[in-house]
């Protein structure tokens, strides 16, 4: 979308078309979804942030048309979203193969078996790109360092932990969306709404 | 300030390959203001540069827009909502003035009436359980833990009694002088738990409706503690003198480990669960030894069970703040509940549901029975501190 339509598009957001602003959503989501998501580790805390971040972009539409850089204005809004819910982490996030599973509240006889789940991840691994599931498997299967990667895959390390970071989100993402549906219960924003736990 | 470990320690937590121990350190660091502009700086530029930017989830998308147009409706809703509100403070204040005047010309106090127009339905919360206990020294004097000062609370054999900052209590050896072992018992309430450092430095976690009774100070040849209900230990090293859980007539014995006990006279079973290191359990003629992982389950007239692949983040879930359970029946949930929340649950079986998943025990009652109504096989009344469950 080049800048002028950009332009126009806030300036009807700014009049209160909800139209113009689920347009406006649609354009800019993804980037801070992915972004969230490789920092909470958790998709429904990533959605929840993209949600938060919207609706206060929908609190201050009055100013938008005043907003010299939207993408800057977007940005800060959502870091401030991740870094406060990335603070409120009171234990080391799960890996991805125990976190979006035991997030979610689910019913027995539905779960998935560790097996099953096992299975589930190999699948995805199949599926990452050729860059992103050699940095992956090296991390993870040879337990290498970002240097260590970098150097065997030649490209830099910044590179590497790309690669891994976008393997853990696809992980991540695939078996949030391929574990059996089912065994999903609507309650998962209840549990992860309820507040920290530092008892000791 | 070290921007360097910073950089390093987020890289690790990026790609998941953290440790525990370096979490601590970066989760400090996290809320340290010394590192809010480099984290700053770091996501700014990732997200300009949409550095982590994959495909498109649609059906995320879709959640998520749904998810925002109920927010913007229920927004103007809530205007409407705050109009109607103020018009009816207004029509409430004229009825005040006109009762008011009402009473002034009756001039009758109406203390009763007031009392009774409290509102009927008002929800009475049931918050959760708490840091709460009781200590009772070796002369019989009590001392409740959660509201004595911080600070020395009591000189006990060789050992000072300590309450931490952070609440916990702690035996810090002092003279050494030998004498005869003095007895000290921590016992928590329904709805409450407590940790101690004992003066080996052996951590206790105890859970809700539990006691341990142990030496001030440890000397002779063995460590010896008695154990009611549930507790989680953490041995401090000692070889030469081995650490024992008297648990009614089962023994444990430790060298130094890391493990979890639960005894509660309503359970079915003892069970004790190794997380690390080696346990012996004794039970009469009986004698397992664990490895890390299992669990043993002792239960009256039968004889003792070893378990492998023991669910050992479901066992000690409780010292982590949690009620985790996987396929757990409803008398399972419902006796956790009944220690936590210090209730009674009024049920009378039938009820043929499992439940797993996991809650934070800082969530309040009403919110986990909410949690298991929504799988519709059980439905909850309360009334005061008993709760009738329903199918």
């Amino acid at each position: 979308m080049n800048s002028m339509d950009e332009k126009l598009l806030l300036q009807q957001v700014a009049d209160g078309s909800e139209k113009a602003f689920a347009l406006l959503l649609e354009q800019k989501w993804n980037n801070i979804y992915w972004q969230a998501i490789t920092y909470v580790k958790s998709s429904s805390q990533a959605q929840d942030i993209v949600q938060d971040v919207f609706l206060k972009i929908w609190q201050k539409r009055k100013q938008l048309p005043d907003v010299a850089q939207f993408d800057s204005f977007l940005f800060i809004i959502a870091r401030n979203h991740i870094i406060s819910t990335l603070r409120k982490k009171t234990a080391l996030p799960l890996g991805y193969d125990t976190l979006e599973v035991e997030e979610q509240y689910y019913l027995p006889d539905k779960t998935l078996s560790r097996k099953n789940l096992a299975e589930l991840i190999a699948r995805a691994i199949d599926l990452l790109p050729q860059q992103q599931r050699t940095a992956y498997l090296l991390s993870r299967d040879q337990g290498l360092s970002h240097e260590e990667i970098a150097r065997s895959m030649q490209v830099s390390k910044e590179a590497a932990k790309k690669n891994i970071c976008r393997a853990l989100n696809f992980l991540r993402s695939y078996i949030n969306t391929h574990a059996d549906v089912t065994m999903l219960l609507p309650m998962v924003y209840v549990i992860l709404g309820w507040p920290g736990i530092n008892n000791f | 300030m070290q921007e360097n470990v910073f950089r390093e320690l987020l890289d690790k937590y990026l790609t998941g390959s953290m440790t525990e121990q370096e979490w601590k350190v970066f989760s400090g660091m996290l809320n340290d203001p010394a590192y809010k502009n480099l984290l700053e700086g770091t996501i700014d530029t990732e997200l300009r540069e949409h550095t982590y930017e994959g495909a498109p989830d649609h059906e995320v998308l879709a959640a998520i827009q749904d998810h925002v147009k109920d927010k913007l409706h229920e927004r103007k809703r809530s205007g409407m909502i705050i109009m109607y509100l103020k018009r009816a403070a207004v029509a409430a204040v004229v009825l005040m003035i006109a009762g008011a005047g009402y009473w002034w010309l009756a001039n009758k106090p109406a203390k009763k009436e007031l009392a009774s127009a409290d509102p009927v339905n008002k929800t009475t919360i049931i918050p959760p359980g708490g840091n709460k206990a009781i200590l009772k020294l070796s002369n019989g004097d009590e001392i409740m833990l959660d509201s004595a000062a911080e600070g020395t609370l009591a000189q006990q054999g060789q050992a000072k009694v300590m309450k931490l900052a952070n609440g916990q209590l702690s035996y810090e050896p002092s003279g050494n002088t030998p004498a005869a072992a003095v007895y000290n018992t921590i016992t928590t309430p329904r709805g409450g738990q407590y940790m101690l450092t004992l003066a080996d430095g052996t951590k206790v976690w105890l859970n809700a409706a539990s006691s341990l009774q142990y030496p001030a100070t440890f000397s002779g040849k063995a460590r010896e503690v008695a154990l009611k209900g549930e507790g989680y230990f953490e041995v401090a090293k000692n070889a030469s003198m081995p650490f024992h859980v008297q648990v009614n007539t089962m023994d444990v014995e430790v060298l130094g480990t890391h493990f979890n006990v639960n005894s509660y006279v309503n359970e079915s079973a003892i069970r004790t669960t190794l997380l690390e290191g080696s346990v012996k359990v004794k039970d009469g003629k009986q004698v397992r030894t664990l490895k890390p992982g299992q669990q043993s389950v002792v239960a009256a007239n039968e004889e003792m069970k070893v378990l492998d692949d023991t669910d050992l983040d479901a066992a000690v879930a409780w010292k982590n703040g949690m009620f985790q359970f996987k396929g757990a029946d409803i008398e399972t949930v419902l006796r956790q509940a009944e220690r936590w929340y210090d209730v009674q649950f009024d049920y009378k079986g039938g009820i043929a549901v499992r439940f797993s998943g996991q809650i934070s025990r800082s969530a309040n009652a009403e919110q986990l029975l909410k949690i298991l109504e929504l799988t519709g096989k059980v439905k909850f009344e309360i009334h005061g501190k008993t709760i009738v469950v329903k199918q």
